[in-house]
């Protein structure tokens, strides 16, 4: 039995082409895990002196009012980035410290990350592994500044 | 003397063994030394008596007076520098079990826990229970570095949970009665 095969129109063939290489072009990106994970830090320093909170702050003032007992709240940095998967993003830290988040799953719209808060000595503070929803927030707290501590906010996504 | 106290990380190696995360040669290894060291058995006990404890002690509720005078307190006692005793900056987790005295500051906090070295892996249930809600985010593990011991809390109240980073200070032990 002979079948015949009837031949697309030019222009979906075109279409369907183009379709397939963009598919292919951006597969090795989400095979090899490359989709990068926004991240935001709050620097913040706390102390119970004058100074109240800093509006800058946003709805995270009401938190931090609700966890402790500081008379001030001040936005020292806010930085950001992303970062690939299993690829670490790196801000300084008042006091030569440094901060290193890297994103290691990103599963169900939740983001695990590990972060490391290091001393000037190059010595771990704290190594933890977090698990945020897109636009939730953890804090890391207690390393002394000033007259106070610093604390930092943690957002993904 | 033996692997598990050359190695370094003691502690956090009789923790890991403990809590059923070491696996291949290490935990092989592990056991080998165990079975030489009485008082690494021992440890080992605390660490999952530790964990079970954690895991069915029920949450402490504070009223909001209390709550509201739990860091005042804290940050009184560290800018006073009390120092009731000397305790050593890392104690076996078994004294904080047995001495439960010692947990004031943990317990005073809605959802606290200190850690010395020890993976939260096996508290999570603990951690992530009751009236306190996850609100997105989950710690799955903390190790504190070098001596500073890390205080995991979540205030009454708040949606915000807070790794607590004991830096240079008087030690959180001279602080807790």
């Amino acid at each position: 039995m002979t079948r015949s095969v009837r031949p697309l129109p030019g222009v979906l063939s075109r279409t369907s082409l183009l379709t397939v290489l963009l598919a292919v072009a951006a597969l090795p990106a989400v095979v090899s895990g490359q989709a990068a994970v926004p991240l935001k830090v709050q620097v913040i320093y706390a102390a119970n002196e004058p100074g109240g909170v800093d509006s800058r702050l946003g709805t995270l003032a009401a938190e931090l009012e609700k966890t402790f007992r500081y008379s001030k709240y001040e936005l020292l940095d806010s930085p950001q980035g992303s970062a690939p998967l299993n690829q670490s993003w790196r801000t300084s830290l008042p006091g030569d410290r440094s901060l290193e988040i890297t994103p290691t799953a990103i599963q169900d719209g939740e983001y695990t990350l590990s972060v490391r808060v290091q001393a000037s000595s190059g010595q771990a503070l704290v190594n933890t592994r977090i698990k945020l929803k897109a636009g939730r927030s953890v804090l890391v707290g207690g390393p002394t500044h000033q007259k106070g501590v610093l604390i930092i906010a943690i957002t993904a996504g | 003397m033996h692997w598990l106290h050359t190695t370094g990380r003691r502690g956090r190696r009789l923790a890991a063994y403990a809590a059923g995360d070491l696996s291949g040669p290490e935990r092989a290894r592990a056991e080998s030394a165990l079975a030489g060291c009485p008082g690494c058995r021992h440890e080992v006990e605390a660490y999952r008596l530790v964990a079970r404890a954690l895991r069915a002690t029920p949450r402490v509720s504070l009223t909001a007076a209390e709550a509201q005078a739990f860091w005042p307190e804290v940050e009184r006692r560290i800018a006073a520098g009390e120092r009731p005793r000397r305790l050593p900056a890392r104690p076996a987790l078994r004294e904080m079990l047995w001495d439960h005295r010692r947990l004031g500051l943990a317990s005073a906090a809605a959802a606290a826990v200190l850690v010395v070295g020890l993976t939260l892996g096996q508290m999570s249930g603990w951690l992530h229970r009751g009236s306190v809600p996850s609100n997105g985010v989950e710690v799955v593990s903390v190790e504190p570095g070098g001596d500073a011991p890390v205080m995991l809390f979540q205030a009454p109240g708040s949606s915000l949970k807070v790794i607590w980073i004991f830096e240079e200070r008087p030690s959180v032990w001279e602080v807790i009665r």
